[in-house]
């Protein structure tokens, strides 16, 4: 009786219903957030002291990092409930997480690059946490190719969650590279157990960015699965009535 | 919190002492990457809901 809430959430129907309704007024939020945000970092937040303005670039290189290893760990746990429960909605999402994640981890490498010419002088540095987020982008992509690589979708989906779950030893080590190695990446200014030892004005802004990628990240996977579930029912006969209506 | 704008002009607000180049092709790569996973599910979907309603409505015509 619990565990109908479970068993809604897996079928493709109710999931394809409620994030039609929700994500009009998700999309409006997310758009405010990141405009708000940006404006902000880029225009209002203080120079730093040390790097001037190439700083800004944290806006965007943070928060996608932060979604890039979110990602992977929701596509994960997606992969597990899939092996486990077999229910294939949860196959799915691990299916359109793949490439979100790819985007977001290119994302994060790029603007990394982009923020290291100027403060470390070169585009790429083989420092501990630059090079394991290279290794989270091979993941993303092994979990996406793998999934695509067999004739049954079933036996590729299968594959990619175990990839996916295995890989998951690898974001510990991303998280801790910076403290584990002699690395140029500074230590988290960010923390759950203490206040960021960043200025307000600097971090309110990332605050707001933060907040913005994970619902955008929210959205893109939202609107993915969408189109996914239409492609894999399109035979049944909710798909048909909808097509038509 | 009181924040001011930072800088005095826009040509300012583009050079950002010489690190605008960074900053602003970071922007603008983003947003490329970001709106691209938006606009590439809704294009699919609509494709395919297009798609599937020809494909039904020609059965439908056939089966008769």
């Amino acid at each position: 009786m619990q565990w109908t809430w479970f068993h809604k959430f897996a079928s493709p129907k109710w999931f394809y219903q409620i994030t039609g309704k929700i994500l009009p007024f998700l999309a409006w939020l997310t758009f405010f957030l990141l405009v708000i945000g940006l404006v902000l970092g880029l225009g209002y937040a203080p120079a730093d002291a040390k790097q001037g303005n190439s700083f800004r670039i944290i806006y965007i290189h943070v928060p996608s990092n932060f979604l890039a290893l979110a990602g992977y760990f929701l596509m994960a746990i997606a992969g597990a409930i899939g092996l486990i429960w077999r229910i294939k909605l949860a196959f799915w999402v691990m299916k359109c997480a793949a490439p979100i994640g790819i985007v977001f981890t290119l994302v994060g490498l790029l603007t990394g690059s982009l923020w290291g010419k100027p403060t470390w002088g070169s585009f790429w540095v083989w420092d501990a946490r630059g090079t394991s987020m290279l290794i989270l982008l091979f993941l993303y992509v092994g979990v996406y190719s793998l999934g695509r690589s067999f004739h049954s979708a079933n036996s590729g989906e299968k594959a990619s969650a175990f990839l996916a779950i295995v890989g998951t030893v690898n974001i510990p080590i991303i998280y801790k590279s910076v403290d584990w190695w002699f690395t140029l990446h500074q230590r988290a200014t960010i923390k759950f157990t203490s206040a960021p030892s960043m200025h307000p004005d600097m971090f309110y802004p990332l605050l707001i960015m933060i907040v913005g990628f994970y619902l955008l990240y929210a959205v893109v996977l939202m609107l993915a699965v969408r189109a996914e579930i239409l492609v894999r029912e399109r035979k049944t006969n909710w798909v048909r009535t909808l097509v038509l209506k | 919190m009181s924040m001011t704008f930072q800088f005095d002009n826009f040509a300012q607000l583009i050079f950002m002492d010489g690190h605008g180049v960074f900053v602003w092709s970071s922007v603008l790569l983003t947003s490329f990457l970001l709106l691209s996973l938006v606009l590439n599910p809704i294009l699919k979907r609509r494709k395919l809901l297009k798609k599937l309603k020809i494909e039904l409505m020609g059965s439908d015509n056939a089966s008769y």
